[in-house]
C-alpha cells in the first residue's frame, strides 16, 4: 500500500473566511414542552406538601406539651417562609422556562438556558459518546422525558435537556446516534483516504 | 519457566504466567491493600498489644500464621494470574475464588506504561500498565514480564492501530528517540526546593511561629520575673536562648520538609528523561522504582504549564501533558515534566502539537497574551469582598461602634487580589489551537488544540450582559478550560470556529 512521504497530503482543509461560518445566534431555537411549566409546578407542591405535613406535625405535638409553649412563636415566620417559598416555586418555572430552548443543526446540538446567568452549550455530534433518555415519576405522569449527551469531556453528561415530549426525546436519540454513525463513517473513511488505502474497511 | 517468556514464542496465543518474581508484585499489593485501610491497621494493632501482653508465645505464632497467610495468598495469586496475546488483542486471567477475565483489543490501549521496581531492575523485569480510554484500573497490569515482551506488546499496538485507520501518520517526525529534557542533579535540587507543598508548608510554619514566638517568649519573660532574678542580663540571656531555640527548631522544621521534597524529587524523578520517540512522548524516570510513561502524540488532549514564583525567578516551569480520561488532579499515568527551561517548553509543544499550531505560545512569560476584560475584577470584588465586609462592618459597627468599620479594608484586600488576578488572565490563538493563561502569583497556561474540543459552552452573567462580555468554556477529554470576561462578539466568533473546526476535522481527536 502506498504511503505518502509527508503526512496526511490528501486532506484537504480549505481557508474559509471567519465571517463565512455558520453562526449560532442565527439558528432557530425550539422551546421545551408547553407542559413543562406543569410539570415542574407539580413537583414543587409534592416538596411543599411533605413540608406542611411536617410543619403541621411538629405545630400539633408541640401544642401539646406545655412545656414547650415558648417555642410556639417561631411557627408563624415558619408558615410565612414555607408560603413564600411556594409562591417562588410555583412562580419560578413560569419564569424560567421559557429561557429554556434547544437547537439541532446538522452537526450539533444546543441548548440553553438561565435567566441571570444564561449558559449556551454546544456539543459537536462527532465527539457524542452516548446518549440517554430517561423519565422519573412525575415527568412520566406529564408523558415528558430529559435527554442527556455525554462526551468524553465528563462523566456527568455535558448537555441535559429536561422537560422534552417523550416521543421528541426519542426521535432526538434516535437522530443523534444516526448522526453519530455517519460522522464515525466519514472520518473512517477519510483515514481510509488518508493513509493510501481505497474504500472503507 | 523464563523460556516460556521468550519474545519468540510470547505472540502465539497459549496461556502463560509471567516470571515467578511476579510473587513480589501481588505480595506488595497485598501488603498495601492491608496497610491502606485504616480499619485493617488499627485491628492489627490491637491484635498485637493484647496479645503480645497476654501471650507472647501466641502472638509469635499468630504473625507466623499471618506472614504465611499474606505469602500464600500472593503465591495462589501469581499462580491463577495468566495471560495470552494473539495478533489483536490481550488476555488476562486472573482471580482465585473470583475469577476475572480482561479482554483488551490492541487499538483500543492507549499506551503502555512501565514500571520497574529495584529488585524488578536486577533482575531485567518490568511491570506493564496498559493506559486505556476507560480505567482498566489495577487489574490492566502485568507484573514481571521481560522487556521484550514489551516491545511486542508496542508493536502489536502499533501494527492494530494501523489496520483501523486510527493513528496518525507517523511521519510527522521521524527522529527516532530524540532526548528533549534530561535533568541533571542540580536540577531535581532546584526541583526540590521550589516545589509548591514544602513552600507552602514553611510559609505556614512562619506565619504559625510567628504568633507562638511571641506567646511563648512572653511566657518566659513572665515566668523569669516571678523568680525576680536579681541579674536582669539573665532574663536577656533567657529570651535570646529562647529565640534561638525558636528560631533553631522553626528552621530545623522548614529543612526538615525541604530535605523531604528534595528526597521525593530524586525518588520520583532521579535520571529523568524525555524522549520523542517516532509518535510518542516518553518519560523516564526514578531512582528505585523506574517508571516509564508514553504519550502517543496524536492522542494530547492538552497541555498544562504551571510556573510557580519561585520556578519563575528560575526561569524554568512545570509542565504536564495530558491524554484523554486524565484529570488534573489525578497522580498516575500523566506524563509530568518536572523542570524545563521556556525553550524546551516552546519545543515539546511544537511537536505534541504538530503540524499544527506553530504559532502558539505555552510559554507563561510570553508577551502575546490578550488581556481579558478589567470587569472581571467587579463580580469579585462584589461577591468577595463587598458583600461579607459590608455585612462584616453592619454587624462590627452594631457591637463595637464605629471601629466595625476597619472592615471595609477587606474590600481592598480582595480588590487586589482580584486586580492581580485579572493581570494574569490572557489567551492567544492562531488557527487551529489556543492557549488560555490564568494564576494569582504563580502563572499557569493550557494549550488545546481546537479540533479536540468536546464541548463548548457560552456563558454571561447579568453584568456581562450588560457590558456586551461574555466567558467561554471549552471541554475536552482531559477536564475544561474557560476563558472569562471576552468581548461577545469575539467570544462568538472563537466558538463558532471551534465548532467549525471540530465539526469539520476527519482526524480522530483521541
Amino acid at each position: 500500500m502506498p504511503r505518502f512521504p509527508n503526512g496526511p497530503v490528501m486532506f484537504v482543509n480549505p481557508e474559509i473566511p471567519p465571517d463565512a461560518l455558520p453562526r449560532v445566534e442565527e439558528v432557530g431555537w425550539h422551546a421545551l414542552h408547553p407542559r413543562f411549566v406543569r410539570c415542574l409546578q407539580a413537583k414543587k407542591l409534592v416538596g411543599f406538601a411533605v413540608v406542611v405535613v411536617v410543619l403541621g406535625f411538629a405545630q400539633i405535638l408541640i401544642a401539646s406539651v406545655p412545656q414547650f409553649a415558648s417555642a410556639q412563636v417561631l411557627f408563624p415566620t415558619a408558615w410565612v417562609i414555607a408560603a413564600v417559598r411556594a409562591v417562588w416555586s410555583l412562580a419560578w418555572p413560569v419564569i424560567e422556562v421559557p429561557r429554556r430552548s434547544y437547537a439541532v443543526r446538522d452537526k450539533d446540538i444546543l441548548y440553553r438556558a438561565g435567566v441571570l446567568w444564561r449558559t449556551e452549550t454546544v456539543v459537536p455530534f462527532n465527539r457524542v459518546q452516548h446518549t440517554e433518555t430517561g423519565s422519573g415519576p412525575m415527568d412520566r405522569r406529564f408523558g415528558l422525558a430529559r435527554l442527556t449527551v455525554f462526551t468524553a469531556g465528563s462523566a456527568v453528561g455535558d448537555l441535559r435537556i429536561d422537560g422534552l415530549g417523550v416521543d421528541l426525546a426519542e426521535q432526538l436519540r434516535r437522530y443523534i446516534v444516526g448522526r453519530l454513525t455517519d460522522a464515525n463513517h466519514a472520518e473512517q473513511g477519510e483515514h481510509a483516504i488518508d493513509t493510501g488505502r481505497t474504500g472503507l474497511a | 519457566m523464563t523460556e516460556l517468556l521468550a519474545p519468540a514464542s510470547a505472540g502465539d496465543g497459549a496461556w502463560r504466567r509471567t516470571s515467578p518474581i511476579g510473587v513480589l508484585f501481588f505480595l506488595g499489593r497485598a501488603l498495601k491493600q492491608l496497610l491502606s485501610s485504616f480499619s485493617n491497621l488499627a485491628a492489627l494493632a490491637a491484635g498485637t498489644l493484647v496479645l503480645v501482653k497476654q501471650h507472647p508465645l501466641l502472638a509469635v505464632s499468630a504473625a507466623g500464621v499471618g506472614v504465611f497467610a499474606i505469602v500464600a495468598a500472593a503465591v495462589l495469586r501469581y499462580w491463577y494470574f495468566r495471560f495470552t496475546i494473539d495478533g489483536e488483542r490481550i488476555r488476562v486471567r486472573q482471580g482465585v475464588w473470583r475469577k476475572t477475565e480482561l479482554d483488551l483489543r490492541f487499538e483500543r490501549i492507549q499506551g503502555i506504561n512501565t514500571e520497574q521496581s529495584l529488585v524488578f531492575r536486577m533482575l531485567g523485569l518490568v511491570t506493564v500498565r496498559f493506559d486505556t480510554a476507560g480505567s482498566a484500573g489495577d487489574e490492566g497490569a502485568l507484573p514481571a514480564v521481560r522487556p521484550e515482551l514489551v516491545a511486542v506488546l508496542r508493536q502489536r499496538i502499533d501494527a492494530a492501530r494501523h489496520e483501523t485507520g486510527t493513528a496518525q501518520s507517523r511521519t510527522a517526525s521521524r527522529d527516532n528517540a530524540e532526548v528533549l529534557v534530561h535533568l541533571t542533579s542540580p536540577d531535581l535540587l532546584r526541583v526540590g526546593l521550589t516545589d509548591p507543598s514544602a513552600l507552602r508548608v514553611a510559609l505556614l510554619g512562619v506565619a504559625f511561629a510567628t504568633p507562638f514566638g511571641k506567646v511563648f517568649e512572653d511566657a518566659v519573660k513572665a515566668a523569669a520575673e516571678t523568680i525576680e532574678a536579681s541579674v536582669t542580663e539573665l532574663v536577656d540571656l533567657g529570651g535570646f536562648v529562647v529565640a534561638v531555640v525558636l528560631l533553631g527548631s522553626l528552621l530545623g522544621i522548614v529543612g526538615l520538609f525541604v530535605l523531604g521534597s528534595n528526597v521525593a524529587a530524586f525518588l520520583r524523578f532521579s535520571d529523568y528523561q524525555l524522549r520523542q520517540e517516532d509518535n510518542a512522548l516518553r518519560s523516564r524516570a526514578g531512582l528505585l522504582t523506574r517508571k516509564e510513561t508514553v504519550v502517543e502524540v496524536g492522542k494530547i488532549q492538552r497541555l498544562r504549564v504551571v510556573q510557580g514564583l519561585p520556578m519563575r525567578w528560575l526561569g524554568h516551569s512545570r509542565m504536564q501533558i495530558l491524554a484523554a480520561g486524565v484529570r488534573i488532579a489525578q497522580q498516575s499515568s500523566k506524563l509530568t515534566v518536572p523542570f524545563v527551561a521556556d525553550r524546551e517548553l516552546a519545543d515539546i509543544q511544537r511537536r505534541a502539537f504538530a503540524p499544527e499550531g506553530r504559532r502558539l505560545e505555552t510559554v507563561p512569560s510570553a508577551p502575546g497574551y490578550v488581556a481579558v476584560s478589567p470587569f472581571a475584577i467587579w463580580p469579585v470584588v462584589l461577591w468577595c469582598g463587598v458583600l461579607p465586609a459590608g455585612l462584616g462592618a453592619v454587624a462590627t459597627s452594631i457591637l463595637f461602634g464605629p471601629a466595625g468599620l476597619w472592615c471595609l479594608v477587606w474590600v481592598v484586600a480582595v480588590g487586589v487580589v482580584a486586580w492581580q488576578r485579572w493581570r494574569r488572565w490572557g489567551y492567544c490563538h492562531d488557527d487551529d489551537g489556543m492557549v488560555v493563561r490564568s494564576g494569582f502569583l504563580g502563572r499557569r497556561t493550557d494549550a488545546f488544540l481546537f479540533r479536540k474540543a468536546q464541548y463548548v459552552a457560552l456563558t454571561q452573567s447579568p453584568l456581562q450582559r450588560r457590558r456586551a462580555l461574555a466567558g467561554l468554556r471549552v471541554g475536552l477529554a482531559a477536564g475544561n478550560v474557560s476563558i472569562p470576561f471576552i468581548d461577545l462578539a469575539t467570544a462568538r466568533r472563537l466558538r463558532d470556529y471551534i465548532l467549525f473546526k471540530a465539526e469539520s476535522s476527519a482526524r480522530p481527536w483521541y
